[in-house]
Parts: C-alpha cells; structure tokens; sequence
C-alpha cells in the first residue's frame, strides 16, 4: 500500500490528482479530488485505469515530456520530478456550467513506481502573478524612459549638425535645451566644455555659477572609473552609451543613463560632442525592488517580507480566517558573532526547515527580518475560534519544543536558539493586514516583555502598547517641559566607610506628579532615539553639579551611566568635551558607566570612546558585571577602571552559595587585572560585612543611602564625611 | 471537427492577451494583466474547407523573468509573434523569439503589429518593420482595443494552419 499522505507532503501537494503510470497514456487513478478532475475526466474512477488520449491539450503535450523522462531512468536518478509550468484553461462540467482552472503536471518517480500528479496551482498562480505584475510594468517604463533618452540624443545631435557651430542655435533650440528636463553637455574635439544645460548641473547638485568642477569633469571621472575599457570614447568617433553611478557621500547617489555621441561636420569629420543624461535612479530602485520581490529570501528559500504583506493583502480582502505567528531568535547577533556568520547562516537555514516541517497543511512561511519568521496558517471556514486557537497552541508548542533542541554550528559544535513567538488571528483581532500584521507585532513585544516565550494578541496588550506609545509622547515633551531631575546615590569606599564618589541617576515625575520609573522610560528613550538629547542633558547636569558640589566644598567623582545608543552617536566624546570645557569640570571628576552588552555589541566603537575618553581623564566602569556576555579578554584590552557587581548577586549572597561563589570569583578576577569592585545594592549589614571581608573596595546601596536629590545629598554627605 | 494549436509569443505586454481576448470574447481591457504559464482558449471558426476549432495557446511573455518554452510549440499547426508598435525594443525582442521559435518549428509564422490606435514609437520605422516582416509568411497590424484585424488575423491563421 502507497503511504498517500507522505508521499503527498513530501511532494509539497494539496489539491491534486494522483495517477499511476502503467503503460503509455494509461494510468491508474490513485487519489482525484471530487470537482475539477473529474470535469477534466468524467469517465474516471478512483482505482480504476483510465486513458489519457491525444486530444491536443496541454496535458497531453506535457505526457510527452514526461514519457521521456520517465523512460531515460538515467536521469531520473538525478532529478526525481519535472514540471509542466502553470497553465489556466477553461473546464466544462457535468451539467454544463464551466470554471477556470490553474493546474500544474509533475512527472515523479517515488517508490520505484511513476507518477503522474495534476496539481491545483490556483494559488501559485496568484502569488506568481502578484509579483510580476509590478516587476513587468517597471521593466516596461525602464524600456520607454530608456527609448526616450536615445531619441532624445540623437534628435539633439542632428539639431546642433544642422549649425555650423554650438554658438549658431536658434534661440528657439536653445531656450528648449536650457529648460530640458534631462541634462546636456556639450563639447568641442579639445573637449572643452561649451555648453552645459542646468538640469546637467542639477543632477550632480552643483551650482552653475560657483561651482569648481563642471558636469562633463564628473562624468568623464565616472566613465574612466566605471568602464575603464571605454577611456577613448572620445578618440574612436562612435556613439557610447552607459549606465554611471554617481555618489556623493554622503546624501547623493544617482543612476545616470548617458549617450556621447559625436557631431559630425559637413565633411565627416568630428566637430562636437554631445552628451545627454537622463536620471534612471527611480527605475534602477523599483528593478532591484521588484528582482527582491520575485526572488524569495535568498538564504532560505522561503518567501520574503513583500510577499507577506502581498499574501496577507490578498487573503485579508478574501476574508480568510487566518492566524499569524512572528518567530523571532532572541539575541540572533550574538550567534553571529559567537560562532561566525556562516554558522549563523546554517542556523537560520535550520530554523526555516523544522518551521516548515511544522508548518500545518494550507500554512505559509516566510523570513520577514534577520532573525525573524512569519508562518501563516490558514483555517478551513467552518473551524470555530476554540478549535483555530488549539490548532495554533499545538503548532507553537511543536515549535517551542523543537527549537529548544540544541542547533549544530558549522563546525559541529552545538548551540542553543532562543525563540520568542507572537501569536494574532485574522479577523478576531484585525480589520485587515496592516492591523494584523501589527497585532501580531504588538505579541511578540509582550513575549519580549514577559516571561513567556509564546504570547497571544490580546486587548490587553493592545491598550498596553498605546499606553506605552502614549508614554514615548509624554517623553517627548518631558524635556523640554523640564520634567527630569537628577538624584544622587553615594558610592561609600569600603576600607574608609567615607562616601568617594555617587553615581547620578535620572527621575522623571510626570506633570500629573507621578514618578515614573527609569526601568520603563530609559528603554522607551533607548527605542526612540531620545536617549541622545536625554543623555546629553544628563551630562550638562552632572557637569552642573560638580560645580555645584565643589562650591560646597565636596570634591568626588560623580558616575553617569550611558546606553548602547548613546555609545553608538559618534557626536557623544565631542559633546562630553565640550561641556567639561565648558563648565570648567575637570574631566577626572567624570565617570561613565557602560553595561557590558555595549562593548560586546560594537567592541571597535567602544574602544576608540573609551580610549578618547580615558586621555581626557574621565575614568570608566562596568555596570551589572556579570549579567551579560562576559569576555575576558575586552576587560584586559579596553581602558576600564571598575567593575560594579550587579545588585542581582548581592541580594541573596546571604542564602546563596552561588551567588557568593559568582561575587568572590569577580573580586579575585578584578584583582588580577587590577581593576576595582563595586558591589551594587548593598541592603543589610550582612552583606556590608561579607563584601568588606573579601576585600571588595566600595559600595553602593540603600543600606547607606537610596537616590536622593543633590541638596539631601549633600547633607548626607556633610554628615556622614564629618 | 478538425482542431488546430496556434501559439501566440512576443515580449511582455506586447498584447497578446489582448489579442485573444478580443477574439473569443469581443472584450477589451486597458489595465496590463500579466500572464502566467499558458492561457489556453478555444474557438471555432469558420474556413472555406471546414469548421476548424482553434486551440489559442497564449504564451507568457518572454523577458528575463520567463524563458522561451520550445515544448509548448510542439503539435503547433502556426504561431503567431506579437509586436508592440508603441515600443520599438518588442520588434527586437519579437524577433529574438521567432529565431528561437524557427529552430523547433516550421509551421507557418505570422507577425503582428499590435496598438495601431496609439502612436508609433520614436524609433519606429516602417521600412524597418517591413523588412523584418518578411521573414513572416504574413503580417498583420492590428489593435486589440478597437479590433481592428484581429479576427482577420485569427481567420487568416485557421486557413493557414489548414493549409496541407
């Protein structure tokens, strides 16, 4: 017995016909679906042998192919199926009404045994078509702006012909070259420029009036760069045409379509050059665009972003009840960066196969970002939201349990992936694409956020994203309404009980007067961007303080921390220097604090700040030591002074070995490196009394002080330096 | 009844859709639907010697997207090159596509200048055009939208493709 099922998997196939090969045009009806096959077949039965006969049909046009490849067995080693291509005709049925049809012929060999498959290819149809479409309308503009440029060329070169020099042109022609909307240089056999129209100039963002180099400088420069074997354009007498891509970094690029051609005199010989450029930036774009529309992802296989938004377009406009799940790998880059990119690539390609294998019947999957997964799953009408809902939990629980499983690298060694899955149902949570594929979105952030890996749309979350969007608002406005201030926490030396230095942290209180917390508007700012103007503020501040800290006769250090995005802004060691300057701070007394995912994420970066900021004077610490990516070696390499344990492994270094374990390993390490510890969150007197013991230099905490505003401070400060 | 395969090629957008729809079904559409694969219909026409039923297999364009399929001509009793007057590269590429379409075949070959109601490309020439026509056993300028010859160019092909 032919195992239908897997066979039918394994060939990627829904709705088709199966038959067995038996001899020359007779088959054996295997599997027909009731409705299309048998319109095609009317006299066919399941089981039964039927024959294909010489009719002229398309079917019949591919058995020959088929024959031949079923018959050279050769052959059909290497290849285990050919394919007919798509074809739409029009069927009759039994009582007379007819339909259109896609379908597709497979020739296979499966099981020692031949086959012939007839596939509904109504929805390969679509998505073929749905890309074409665009990418054969640009291709047709590419072919008239392409046969304007050439007309217009040499309409221009028989005009200038038809005087005996440039300087002759009928005003009329001139004033049309002038206003033209595509750019004309002209030149004489010297090549000097004589003439170059202002859409010349404008194409490579020169003013006519100012400008040092001309137009026909550049594009000679470009010609010579971009198709070294045509430098003697101007010495052969021919017409070139080219492509040339112009850049000017670091807003400008443009794909230039330019023809040179030669302007003969009344006795043959060369008297002008004419060369007339057309912008094709715009159509080059929607080219390359619409090749990565027709193309799937590359490294997959699997379809691509467009064709998810193009396939959730079409499916939400026919109302199919479907449900969408985002797969992202958590932390992707640090695979890459781990195990190298080729590994990473054979992660992801890993990735794709289990989803795929996962994948339901009637489901597709796409890679829709670097380390991020789109299935969609597509239900049968009648299936209630329950029955959708166990169909999809069973699906991620197949996915979360067949991710866990350690991935190989490429050389074998193993790694364990991550996943986060976000979960929306079409129409139960969305009006349409745009708003499912966001629900979807807005999932995927609450499983970022929550504990579970997996996590359902909800109204819940919806009402918690538009309240957390409503907060980036509100953090806009913040800074100019002055809504920040600053608190400082002591950081106590160890040995001296004496407050060293405090580590200055931001507070926003709301214009409704509530406090809201650094732990959810730090991220909000990091997110948005607006970590860059709030840090510099910060900076501005503590440079304020320190002033006002040495008025009052307290001379330490004050520390400010800084986000991977504010270490990412090359403007921030310029702006740290020209505040201290400013201010009349001496850089010693800044410190900065970075976490160590910043330095791991962009190691070239941070070194050059923290090298640039080490000369200035301004000493550096390693914020929640211990809590990221750990590597030793950019401890040894980078200018780092402190090392801050992170609060998580004080707190329970009473009941948990581990955690001592962990806290005394980065005393001894920092000690080898000789770096100084910090041991953050620093609550009871237990923990004062292990830390001082084991030798770790300061510390921070509300067992002395928590954040207080800087005038609480400096009372504290007074009273307990006496 | 006598049944006939004609193949109808050309560069995409040519009109070749156009073409056929006009002729089965009297209909006209401006908007460019791009084909997919083969687009099969039938059609019984009239010829002096006999009813023929014309099987129109209206190929997917032929650009860098899709290939020329030689397979599809097979049992092809004529075929038919689409050209669009309105763009010049179609007569190249339409020629292109008959060379390749020669090597597998010698049924008789028709060319068509299709979009005769919108103007000619700058480049086109008809000097140019008539050359190349005659390397068609004939050659038909025709509009899909107005229908000008296209059912004469179908008649035109039923007879030849009756033709012993």
């Amino acid at each position: 017995m032919i195992p239908l099922d897997s066979l039918f998997q394994s060939l990627g196939l829904v709705d088709c016909a199966l038959l067995k090969h038996q001899a020359n045009n007779t088959f054996t009806v295997i599997h027909a679906p009731v409705g299309w096959f048998y319109w095609l077949f009317p006299d066919a039965k399941e089981n039964a042998t039927i024959q294909l006969e010489n009719d002229g049909s398309f079917i019949h046009n591919f058995l020959i192919d088929a024959q031949e490849f079923w018959l050279n067995e050769s052959s059909a080693s290497d290849k285990q199926q050919i394919q007919s291509g798509i074809w739409k005709e029009t069927i009759k049925g039994p009582n007379g009404q007819s339909k259109e049809v896609c379908l597709e012929c497979i020739a296979a060999i499966a099981i020692e045994q031949r086959f012939l498959i007839i596939n509904n290819a109504e929805s390969a149809y679509e998505q073929k078509q749905s890309t074409l479409q665009t990418a054969r309308e640009t291709l047709l503009s590419h072919d008239k702006m392409q046969a304007q440029h050439d007309i217009l060329s040499e309409r221009l070169s028989s005009v200038i012909k038809r005087n005996e020099t440039v300087l002759d042109l009928h005003l009329p022609v001139e004033q049309a070259i002038q206003n033209a909307d595509f750019g004309v240089v002209i030149i004489d056999t010297s090549q000097r420029v004589l003439f170059s129209n202002p859409c010349a100039y404008d194409y490579f963002e020169l003013d006519p009036f100012r400008a040092s180099v001309t137009p026909f400088a550049i594009i000679k420069q470009l010609i010579e760069g971009q198709y070294p074997e045509s430098v003697n354009i101007f010495q052969n007498a021919k017409t070139w045409n080219g492509e040339l891509y112009w850049h000017c970094p670091p807003n400008f690029h443009k794909w230039l379509q330019v023809s040179v051609q030669p302007v003969r005199n009344n006795a043959s010989a060369v008297a002008h050059w004419v060369i007339t450029l057309s912008d094709t930036t715009r159509i080059k774009h929607l080219l390359q665009k619409n090749e990565n529309l027709i193309l799937n992802d590359a490294l997959t296989g699997l379809h691509n972003r467009q064709y998810m938004w193009k396939f959730l377009d079409k499916a939400c406009t026919d109302s199919r009840p479907l449900s969408l799940l985002f797969i992202d790998i958590i932390r992707f880059k640090r695979i890459n960066e781990l195990y190298g990119h080729a590994s990473g690539d054979k992660i992801l390609q890993d990735v794709a196969l289990h989803i795929t294998e996962i994948a339901p019947k009637n489901s597709y999957v796409a890679r829709i970002g670097s380390a991020r997964f789109a299935l969609i799953i597509h239900f049968e009408d009648n299936l209630s939201n329950t029955e959708q809902h166990i169909i999809v939990n069973e699906v991620s629980a197949k996915l979360n349990e067949r991710l866990s499983v350690p991935f190989l690298t490429q050389s074998n060694a193993p790694c364990l992936v991550e996943t986060n899955t976000g979960i929306a149902f079409y129409p139960q949570d969305s009006a349409d694409a745009e708003s499912f594929v966001k629900a979807a979105d807005i999932a995927l952030k609450g499983a970022v956020t929550s504990s579970s890996k997996t996590k359902f749309y909800s109204k819940a979350m919806l009402i918690a994203n538009e309240e957390r969007l409503q907060l980036e608002e509100k953090l806009k406005s913040a800074l100019e309404n002055d809504e920040f201030r600053l608190f400082l926490q002591p950081i106590i030396d160890t040995y001296s009980e004496r407050i060293v230095k405090a580590e200055a942290l931001l507070r926003w209180k709301s214009p409704k007067g509530e406090d809201v917390s650094p732990d959810i508007f730090i991220p909000i700012a990091e997110q948005t961007g607006l970590i860059i103007p709030l840090g510099n503020w910060v900076i501005k501040q503590v440079c304020g303080l320190l002033s006002f800290l040495k008025e009052n006769d307290i001379d330490i250090k004050l520390a400010i921390n800084l986000s991977p995005k504010q270490v990412s802004d090359r403007y921030l060691f310029d702006f740290i220097k020209a505040t201290t300057t400013q201010s009349g701070v001496d850089a010693k007394r800044l410190e900065l604090e970075l976490t160590e995912g910043v330095l791991v994420n962009d190691y070239e970066k941070a070194s050059n700040l923290l090298n640039s900021l080490r000369d200035m004077g301004v000493s550096i610490a390693i914020d929640d030591f211990g809590t990221g990516y750990s590597s030793l070696s950019y401890l040894k390499h980078l200018p780092i002074d402190h090392l801050k344990i992170d609060r998580s492994f004080i707190r329970d270094i009473d009941i948990s070995e581990d955690d001592r374990a962990i806290v005394l390993a980065i005393i001894a390490m920092a000690k080898q490196l000789r770096l100084s510890v910090i041991a953050e969150g620093v609550e009871t007197e237990k923990q004062r009394d292990f830390l001082h013991y084991h030798d770790c230099q300061s510390m921070q905490g509300y067992f002395y002080s928590k954040p207080v505003p800087a005038d609480e401070f400096i009372r504290f400060f007074r009273k307990h330096n006496k | 009844m006598i049944q006939k395969k004609i193949c109808i090629l050309g560069a995409t957008g040519v009109g070749k859709t156009s073409l056929t729809r006009q002729f089965v079904d009297g209909i006209f559409s401006n908007k460019y639907l791009t084909t997919i694969g083969v687009k099969i219909d039938k059609k019984v026409i009239a010829t002096p010697s006999s009813d023929v039923q014309l099987l129109l297999w209206d190929l997917e364009g032929i650009d860098r997207y899709c290939g020329f399929k030689p397979s599809y001509l097979r049992g092809a009793s004529a075929f038919i090159i689409v050209m669009d007057q309105t763009r010049a590269q179609s007569l190249v590429e339409g020629m292109e596509i008959f060379a390749m379409a020669r090597e597998y075949t010698q049924v008789p070959a028709i060319m068509v200048v299709n979009k005769i109601d919108l103007d000619t490309a700058w480049h086109w020439e008809d000097k140019h055009v008539l050359q190349q026509a005659a390397a068609f056993e004939s050659c038909f300028y025709t509009s899909a939208k107005t229908g000008d010859a296209v059912n004469e160019l179908f008649q035109h092909a039923a007879q030849l493709s009756t033709q012993p």
